[in-house]
């Protein structure tokens, strides 16, 4: 274990004394297996001699669900998922663990986030309208494996930017 | 990692941002204008605007760490793209700046981590030995290139070769095949579920009588409720108007 994590601390650059820190436990006997990993998720949960379910808040208090242009939403309300506000809020309703996505920036910091692509919208460009318009709505992004499917054309969304124009 | 976005400088990798750029993105704190929303796509591949009711900013695992009571645990989910291959030095740098920080922020909250990636799994079990790692699986809902995916039975072969502590699979396979808990349990693991039928308390029903040891779900108080009063009364989770009706007015009410 310790070799293993001098290693790697060496071939990220990173303290050895800080990554031997992260890998080794103080207190060595941690690691929860068999009815140590049941207590893991029930300790506090076992009442009259009966076990329950350990509830988990996926992304805090649930993940968001994607509405496409034209979809009417009579859905719960949602908060931004995979945030403070989303993860205490689910700490507070009673979960005894919260879920969450765990993604690293090139400057080596630990963000939460789900999709593998973060998208900003361009000005604009994204406008549910508009989409259409451009002829956009069939074009796919990868990160959802079901729509990798349908193929992309990355020359056909710069081809559609270089052709749009504000309204102005 | 090679952006295949190339040109279209509004999608970007995670990977490929820093910290500084990160925070730039999305809702920024109350009263702020959004520079930079951000959007999703549908499932028919179209762009949407990202629409929530209560809104905050993107945060770090350093913020959840210190912001979030310590007595609810974490279960971090290490995400690596399913479309390409992730190499290894990629993997040890994920890995190996999770951990750290975990070490670093942690403040002995219970923690349990989980990935999709086989790989990954084994390389977290292999880095430390203090907190639990679980093999996340579709159950065989969806099939990949790579067997280890594929089923539970195979994630069982994943967990006892890596020497895991369990599995979090789709409901749908569980419930399906309640048989497989027991082969789950018999070979020493824990068994937890994430999908839409974990919003159905009849749902989680079928599993605590079955022996599954935990749920994700989304709607959280009304699951948790179900879940409590089922403790405290005959043990039988089952949801109602009331739980739904309350779950509801009390999150507007907490997250406003």
């Amino acid at each position: 274990m310790a070799l293993h994590s001098s290693i790697l601390a060496r071939s990220m650059n990173i303290d050895p004394a800080v990554m031997q820190q992260a890998s080794t436990p103080a207190n060595l006997n941690i690691l929860y297996t068999g009815p140590r990993m049941a207590q893991f998720f029930r300790d506090h949960k076992i009442e009259d001699g009966q076990q329950s379910l350990t509830v988990l808040g996926h992304r805090g208090s649930g993940k968001n669900r994607v509405f496409s242009a034209g979809d009417t939403s009579n859905s719960r309300p949602s908060i931004m998922e995979n945030t403070i506000k989303s993860l205490a809020l689910a700490a507070q309703n009673g979960v005894d663990f919260v879920e969450f996505d765990v993604q690293v920036t090139k400057d080596g910091h630990a963000v939460i986030f789900h999709d593998d692509y973060i998208i900003i919208d361009d000005k604009g460009l994204h406008n549910a309208r508009r989409i259409g318009q451009l002829g956009f709505s069939r074009l796919s992004f990868p990160p959802n494996r079901s729509n990798f499917r349908d193929g992309l054309s990355v020359s056909g969304i710069t081809q559609c930017k270089a052709h749009w124009r504000p309204h102005s | 990692m090679v952006c295949l976005f190339q040109g279209l400088h509004n999608a970007r990798r995670i990977g490929d941002l820093t910290l500084e750029e990160y925070n730039s993105m999305g809702f920024q704190a109350d009263g702020l204008e959004i520079q930079s929303p951000l959007v999703r796509k549908a499932n028919d591949g179209s762009i949407c605007k990202w629409i929530v009711n209560v809104q905050d900013r993107l945060c770090t695992l350093k913020d959840a760490c210190e912001k979030v009571p310590l007595s609810v645990g974490f279960n971090i989910e290490l995400k690596f793209d399913d479309e390409i291959e992730v190499s290894e030095v990629d993997l040890k740098w994920v890995i190996g700046t999770v951990l750290k920080e975990v070490a670093m922020y942690g403040k002995g909250r219970k923690v349990f981590y989980s990935s999709f990636h086989p790989d990954a799994v084994d390389l977290l079990r292999k880095l430390q030995t203090e907190y639990p790692v679980l093999f996340l699986t579709d159950g065989g809902t969806h099939i990949y290139k790579d067997e280890r995916r594929n089923s539970i039975e195979s994630a069982v072969e994943v967990c006892l070769k890596c020497g895991l502590q369990g599995i979090v699979s789709e409901v749908r396979a569980i419930l399906q095949n309640p048989g497989l808990v027991s082969k789950v349990k018999d070979a020493g693991l824990c068994l937890l579920t994430y999908g839409e039928l974990n919003n159905f308390a009849e749902a989680l029903q079928k599993q605590k009588e079955t022996g599954v040891d935990g749920v994700i779900v989304d709607h959280v108080l009304e699951m948790v409720t179900a879940v409590r009063n089922a403790t405290i009364s005959d043990g039988t989770l089952t949801s109602s108007d009331d739980i739904r009706s309350r779950d509801i007015s009390s999150i507007v009410k907490a997250a406003a």
